[in-house]
């Protein structure tokens, strides 16, 4: 008798803790919380982000100078970094990757604001762009790869590489220096030059290295750059995904997964 | 069946009102039971009251259940200005295909008509009812290393289907202002791709692998536009009568606005030259 | 003898050879200093150009090398061992060299009286990277910081510790009050920074036993001394081209800074051991400085600053009579501002000098006050190549027979292979007509320069 007692208040306190927990981590939207990640934002955000945030702070011109990149516009911008289909918003959880992680070269890793101030700002700069709350992005989902990488499958990705033209750009062995880029043909969506990811350092990558994070980046395209979304072509082949996937990987030496 | 004793206030359109009132069958068989009439000489106050209130009641019934007379708006959109010359663009990739230059006809003249081909004739919709078919989806085809059609408009909600019929890779990238809407690769015989509209503007559409292929759809949230044919023609059927701000569209010429008067019932039409009327690029 | 001729070839080649070395492939950095290995960020996320900084790393330089906004001097980059909280090593040590690979100086007056004979005729010459630099900066601990910079000059052969301090932020309360104590340079965080410019230093070059000047040194005259016979406790003379007071590069003090009221005003309050004084020396009084800064840094890609500062000394300075030297007061005041657009970033700052207490044996023949102009002007021409330009104009006080106003402009072309590496050409033109006479400042017409800037 005494135990059964025992089990259901714990239960109950285990909720209560879980509840309480889940609360502080993810602030309700209302006032208090845009007003909290505005202060974050302008002491933070704003020297690069702009304080309207339209991507035009004091500093925000010098990362990328005559080129690409430029702070993201919050009002008007489409999202580059997602989780999401071309031409969809990011999802809550890419924006707080994004802010956590940071991207490599162009922007700090936040991971010292604590989760609810990250989250916090993030309710703030999605108050600019209205589309946020007329879109319900949903993230696409993949499979993970069950067969880890093989000889036969690094080298079918290698003819998948060579099939959807990536070395037009990446270059042929992605050293980011294919015949578009070399030309100076690719531009963003500012028309501001932008430079192909070589994919032999994934340090740079900036929508991330991991196998899953490649997959991703690869069926989501990066938009505002001349990077497509290939969910299309890959749908209901997604080994064949991850096989190029692991071929991209062989580029900076990875052999294994 | 209640009868409302306040009449309904009549805006007259414009137009006649070619509706007649119909025969009185809706009245209430209680005030006309009491109205015992004599011989029929003579007509007392409460039966002219009676016939005042059913008068009433059926021209309101016919007129708030009535349709709203529309009309239809076509004509021709021309140029008769001196000729614009095609563009010509350099193929760096895949000139095997593509050749080694192309050039696009963005002023398309109809030599007959002088018809202007691609230009969007909208009306300003936004107050205007709007109907819930289901359009068909907006083919937007790869072909020959061009996009086709030059120039496409649907309506908000409508799916744009992209194909590839070229043994060549494409990369449709199709923008709204900044925001990509859609950006997919498209390998030769790639199954279509298809994305709803989700806003009304002006969508820029480009190849990322060739520079020189251009199109655009432009998106209402109304369905009151007409895209010219190769005649310069142009049809909107059922636009509700009155006064109307007409807006024409075309990617090379610029922008025109001008005031219509539709007619209920009929074709309104309307002949613009781009030459001759003022123009806001 | 290497003639006028052969020196403008010299640099030519050199442009050349800068302009050909630039078409190589660019690679991006594989190697970063401290700040940019520990936030993984390029340089330019800081920096306008290096060292310049634009408003993100003047945000960060005063959060106490904590990333604006946040307190992360406790995490970011940290292991925890224990009770221990440790960088890797590279996460606050950078290294840069750089200097001059040939230099060329052109004269009215071949080897005036006042000079030693040879130092002080038309010359070029080839020569090395002659600084080299090693700072170790960043974060102990939340709220705690330390920036240590050892600088050797290869040419003169001389190493020291330049700047070392320790900082202690946000104390009561966000940006409220922030320490720095330590040997410091106080215009860090003015709108004019004296260690932050494009056309780096160049020396003046003084007779070793007259300690008369014989070559002109081009600094950013505004934060110069500019007074011709001063000097400091100990009796040696003061360079009239001595970065000083307020604008020092580095002096013994303690000071407090904040913006209490939001970004947009900040306050400062100092106190050194005086100027030019040795470290440790005992004191016959600390000189004390207070400064106000105005800031408009928010959108479309602008910021612009207001500054100004008033640095009263305290027996910091002496002039020598006939009875011996005798404590003067040297006061200086100051206002500058800076306004950045896109790809331009103009600087500039005017002070005024002014010695106080002079015996009256010596004020005959002692200008009591001095004041210097500089302005300045770096925009990317491209995105590697950088253009800057500089005007100084110094209106020397001091002793009435050596004291000589000098004006010049700089040139300068600096062409970045990566973010970290650098090569520059540079011209500096003496405005002002040389005058028949000794005066360094007018006999040094024309100085050419051509190197490398490397940080890593």
């Amino acid at each position: 008798m005494h135990v059964t007692h025992l089990k259901y208040i714990t239960i109950l306190i285990v909720m209560g803790l879980c509840a309480s927990t889940a609360q502080a981590v993810k602030p309700p939207l209302n006032r208090d919380t845009l007003a909290e990640g505005r202060r974050i934002y302008e002491q933070a955000c704003a020297w690069c982000h702009g304080i309207g945030g339209e991507g035009d702070g004091p500093a925000g011109w010098f990362i990328g100078r005559y080129s690409s990149p430029r702070p993201r516009n919050f009002v008007k911008d489409g999202y580059k970094l997602r989780s999401t289909a071309s031409g969809e918003l990011p999802t809550d959880q890419d924006l707080f990757k994004v802010i956590t992680q940071g991207i490599p070269g162009v922007m700090p890793a936040y991971r010292s604001l604590n989760e609810q101030e990250r989250w916090q700002v993030i309710a703030y700069l999605k108050s600019w762009n209205p589309a946020f709350e007329e879109e319900q992005p949903v993230p696409l989902t993949f499979p993970s790869g069950a067969r880890g990488p093989t000889e036969a499958g690094i080298q079918n990705g290698r003819n998948l590489y060579v099939k959807y033209d990536c070395r037009v750009c990446h270059g042929d062995n992605g050293e980011g220096d294919g015949p578009e880029a070399t030309a100076g043909h690719l531009r963003d969506t500012y028309e501001l030059p932008i430079r192909a990811t070589k994919l032999t350092d994934p340090s740079s990558f900036k929508n991330g290295a991991s196998p899953q994070d490649m997959f991703r980046t690869l069926m989501t395209g990066m938009d505002g750059t001349p990077m497509p979304a290939y969910a299309n072509e890959f749908a209901g082949q997604e080994e064949a995904l991850w096989e190029l996937v692991w071929y991209l990987r062989s580029l900076s030496g990875h052999e294994g997964s | 069946m209640g009868i409302s004793v306040v009449p309904p206030i009549l805006i007259r359109p414009r137009g006649e009102l070619t509706h007649i009132m119909t025969s009185p069958q809706t009245n209430s068989p209680q005030r006309h039971s009491e109205q015992a009439t004599t011989s029929g000489e003579t007509y007392s106050v409460k039966s002219l009251l009676c016939f005042a209130t059913l008068l009433l009641a059926v021209l309101q019934t016919t007129l708030v259940h009535a349709e709203p007379p529309t009309g239809t708006l076509s004509g021709r959109i021309t140029y008769a200005g001196p000729a614009v010359s095609d563009q010509v663009f350099e193929v760096n990739r895949d000139s095997a295909f593509c050749g080694a230059q192309t050039s696009i006809r963005t002023v398309a003249i109809h030599p007959k008509t002088r018809g202007l081909e691609g230009a969007v004739v909208s009306i300003d919709g936004d107050a205007l009812p709007v109907s819930n078919a289901a359009p068909t989806p907006l083919m937007l085809t790869n072909t020959r290393c061009t996009f086709s059609p030059r120039v496409a408009a649907g309506i908000v909600g409508q799916q744009v289907e992209i194909r590839n019929d070229d043994p060549v890779m494409h990369n449709t990238h199709i923008s709204l202002g900044p925001r990509t809407f859609v950006n997919v690769a498209m390998i030769p015989a790639s199954r279509p791709v298809g994305k709803p509209l989700k806003q009304p503007g002006i969508y820029t559409v480009k190849c990322d692998a060739h520079k020189f292929m251009q199109a655009h759809v432009l998106a209402f949230a109304h369905p009151y536009f007409s895209v010219t044919d190769e005649t310069g023609a142009f049809r909107i059927p059922d636009l509700p009568a009155g006064e109307h701000h007409v807006t024409i569209w075309h990617d090379t010429l610029g922008t025109i606005d001008q005031t219509v008067t539709i007619s209920a019932q009929g074709h309104t039409s309307m002949t613009l030259d781009y030459h001759a009327a003022a123009r806001k690029p | 003898m290497p003639s006028r001729h052969a020196a403008i070839r010299a640099a030519i080649t050199g442009l050349a050879l800068l302009s050909g070395i630039s078409a190589l492939s660019v690679q991006p950095a594989q190697a970063i200093p401290a700040f940019a290995r520990k936030y993984t960020l390029d340089c330019v996320a800081c920096h306008t150009a290096p060292p310049r900084l634009n408003t993100f790393g003047e945000r960060f330089l005063e959060n106490g090398y904590q990333l604006p906004g946040t307190e992360d001097g406790g995490t970011t980059g940290k292991k925890s061992l224990g009770d221990l909280n440790l960088d890797d090593f590279a996460n606050y040590t950078g290294v840069r060299l750089r200097g001059n690979v040939l230099r060329s100086h052109q004269f009215k007056q071949q080897n005036p009286p006042v000079a030693e004979r040879g130092m002080v005729h038309n010359n070029s010459e080839f020569g090395f990277p002659e600084i080299f630099s090693l700072f170790t900066a960043g974060s102990l601990t939340k709220n705690i910081g330390f920036f240590a910079e050892l600088e050797s000059n290869l040419e003169e052969s001389s190493t020291g510790i330049e700047r070392a301090f320790m900082t202690f932020n946000n104390l009561g309360g966000n940006n409220l009050a922030n320490i720095r104590v330590g040997r410091i340079d106080p215009s860090a965080t003015f709108s004019f920074s004296t260690l932050r410019q494009q056309l780096e230093f160049v020396g003046e070059s003084v007779h070793p036993s007259t300690n008369m000047v014989q070559r002109a040194g081009l600094f950013p005259l505004a934060a110069s001394a500019k007074f011709y016979g001063l000097r400091n406790r100990s009796g040696s003379v003061i360079s009239p081209y001595a970065p000083s007071l307020y604008n020092a590069v580095a002096e013994t003090g303690i000071e407090v800074r904040g913006r209490p009221f939001g970004d947009w005003f900040m306050y400062q309050i100092g106190m050194l051991n005086g100027a030019n004084e040795t470290f440790g020396d005992s004191n016959r009084g600390k000189d004390v400085y207070g400064a106000v800064r105005f800031d408009y840094a928010r959108t479309a890609h602008f910021s612009a600053s207001l500054s100004g500062f008033a640095y009263l000394g305290n027996s910091n300075a002496t002039v020598l009579t006939e009875t011996g030297q005798a404590d003067v007061n040297w006061h200086r005041y100051g206002i500058a501002a800076h306004v950045r657009y896109k790809m331009f970033d103009l600087y500039g700052m005017y002070t005024l000098d002014r010695i106080a207490h002079v015996p009256a044996a010596a004020l005959a023949s002692f200008d009591t006050s001095a004041s210097g102009l500089s302005l300045a002007l770096d925009t990317y021409v491209t995105n590697r190549t950088l253009l800057s330009l500089r005007y100084d104009h110094m209106d020397a006080g001091g002793d009435l027979s050596q004291r000589t106003s000098q004006s010049f402009a700089g040139f300068q072309l600096k062409q970045y292979l990566r973010s970290n590496v650098a090569l520059f050409a540079r011209t500096d033109l003496n405005l002002r007509r040389a005058e028949d006479g000794n005066a360094a400042a007018r006999n040094l017409r024309h100085a050419l320069f051509a190197g490398i800037d490397i940080a890593y």
